[in-house]
């Protein structure tokens, strides 16, 4: 217990100042922190096995030089960090109302051990990165270390690696399960943070809607939040960073927090890297007038960069043979009909709510802050869905047993997304029409 | 409000699936595989030593490579497997067993193959 706390408090503290700085508000950047924490501790786990340094230094120096900067853009902004200020144009208690309601599903936490995948995946490279250096450097090179795939992204094993080693490395299980945790709630508070900048600034309804379509969005599976598996968190803020990207935002400040779950999301799994590097190009098409944010582009390039390192770091994979007996149409065939077999029971009811949005005029007009959501949402659908069958088509694996063990997780997305369609479209329906919210200069209460 | 209506029923979903979370070793049946990893585990345990074993599945599997990967390397590092099926004196087939029997109706099936020298 006393591992886990300590892991989450790592994470949170070494996040905070940098995402007070670039969230500009001091509720929200708490929402964000451990997202922030868990890239830096990504980036000090990088620089340890690449630099052959240990893995504390270079974590506390990266989280000063983070800090330093964050304070001194604080101090700049005139950034309060002040609980009193409101966030999106809602008081701040009721904020930390939701940020409540939406740890409830990772209490599971508490009685879900750690899974077979996350395990001999994630949490056992997570010692290599504890160790950092050279000898993280042999591990990862090993031919017998192959079964681990060790040139899998290395986000989730970084992260809890460094963050145990900064608490002294006790149960590394119970840290990584604990740190994938606090990712996942964080990448959760984001998406309800981009599911209330749908609607008007200030509308009362938004906060509680937003709050329980995250709430539903994790009835996918609630042991796959907290059991160590990496799907739920890169799934989560791939929808978080699809409904932020793939609108149309007046500001370039709007960016920022999507831009982060995206960074999360590719650098978490390959599927997320596919997803996330989708949802930029699609983000740049959707903004292409402003120039000045083709920076997001850089994502997936620092993400890929991130996976080669790991890659050149790595034994080669065993072989796998391939499974010549069933054609690519047949595999594509079964995946789809698996998929499906997955998401039809959120997939009727958000193509019932994007119709209604998206094809009756009158309703169209009334629940404009909609539309672009839920186009947004399905945006993301296809990022994560297209790849994921051209995967299952093309892949090596028996495609039965592959779909069996793995289609439930690799859908999260999906599933998350369609969810996240039909909240836009309640919290639409909910919205009465009144006069905009007062602008950020006159919220501080 | 009828969007909400179904949002409140996936959320209370979660909550049903939190509150009916279980404990890693009670929930065996809920993650699939692991069960009959732990049972074929337990069965390979009882192999004799001294041989260079070759495991596959005839179906899905024949050169063994999901097995090798996820049953024995994983958990059961003490089998000796042999580099090769030519270079293994016994064959280790792991089949369907259409009545269930075995582990969750996998069973192992061992062949002697010889001195492949």
């Amino acid at each position: 217990m006393i591992a886990a706390i300590g892991a989450v408090l790592v994470l949170w503290a070494a996040g905070l100042l940098p995402a007070v700085a670039l969230t500009t508000d001091a509720a929200r950047g708490l929402a964000v922190a451990p997202l922030v924490g868990g890239l830096l501790a990504t980036v000090a786990g990088l620089a340890s096995v690449a630099s052959g340094a240990p893995p504390v230094p270079c974590f506390a120096a990266i989280v000063v030089i983070a800090g330093a900067t964050a304070w001194r853009r604080v101090r700049r902004r005139g950034t309060s960090l002040r609980p009193g200020r409101l966030v999106a144009g809602h008081p701040w208690w009721l904020m930390v109302g939701v940020g409540v309601v939406l740890a409830l599903p990772l209490t599971v936490v508490a009685r879900a051990g750690i899974d077979w995948d996350a395990q001999s995946i994630w949490s056992h490279k997570a010692t290599w990165f504890a160790e950092g250096g050279s000898r993280a450097r042999e591990a990862f090179g090993a031919p017998q270390s192959a079964f681990s795939h060790p040139d899998y992204p290395p986000l989730l094993p970084a992260a809890a690696g460094v963050v145990s080693a900064t608490t002294g490395r006790p149960d590394i299980d119970t840290s990584h399960q604990a740190v994938t945790a606090a990712l996942v709630w964080s990448a959760l508070a984001v998406l309800t943070l981009e599911i209330m900048a749908v609607g008007r600034r200030g509308a009362r309804s938004w906060p509680l809607v937003a709050c329980l379509t995250s709430l539903a969005a994790c009835s996918f599976g609630a042991l796959r939040l907290a059991n160590g598996e990496a799907d739920a968190l890169w799934s989560i803020a791939a929808v978080a960073a699809g409904l932020g990207l793939l609108r149309r935002r007046d500001s370039p400040a709007d960016l920022v927090v999507p831009a982060l779950a995206c960074l999360v999301a590719m650098l978490t799994k390959n599927e997320g890297l596919a997803t996330g590097t989708v949802i930029v190009v699609g983000a740049v098409a959707v903004q292409w007038r402003h120039r000045a944010r083709w920076w997001l582009l850089a994502l997936p390039v620092a993400s890929a960069g991130a996976a080669l390192l790991m890659r050149s770091w790595a034994a080669d994979p065993e072989p796998v043979l391939r499974f010549a007996h069933e054609t690519v149409r047949e595999r594509a065939g079964r995946a789809v009909e698996a998929v499906w077999h997955v998401l039809d029971d959120v997939a009727a009811p958000a193509l019932v709510a994007s119709a209604l949005v998206l094809a009756v005029p009158g309703l169209r007009r009334r629940w404009r802050s909609a539309v672009g959501a839920v186009v947004a949402c399905w945006g993301v659908v296809v990022a994560s869905l297209l790849p994921l069958i051209w995967t299952y088509a093309r892949g090596p694996h028996e495609i039965r047993w592959w779909l069996a063990t793995s289609v439930d997780r690799t859908t999260i997305a999906a599933y998350v997304a369609l969810v996240v369609i039909i909240g836009v479209v309640a919290g639409a329906g909910l919205e009465s029409p009144g006069p905009p919210a007062p602008e950020a200069a006159s919220e501080v209460v | 409000m009828i969007a909400l209506l179904v949002l409140a029923y996936f959320a209370s979903r979660t909550l049903e699936q939190v509150e009916s979370a279980v404990s890693w070793s009670e929930r065996s049946s809920a993650v699939g595989m692991l069960s009959t990893y732990q049972c074929l585990g337990d069965r390979l345990a009882e192999l004799p030593s001294g041989e260079r074993y070759w495991i596959g599945d005839p179906t899905t599997d024949p050169a063994g490579e999901m097995w090798r990967q996820r049953l024995v390397q994983r958990s059961f590092p003490a089998v000796q497997l042999a580099d090769s099926e030519a270079d293994a004196t016994v064959r280790l087939d792991l089949r369907s067993d259409a009545q269930g029997r075995g582990c969750d109706g996998f069973v192992l099936v061992a062949t002697p193959i010889g001195d492949p020298s």
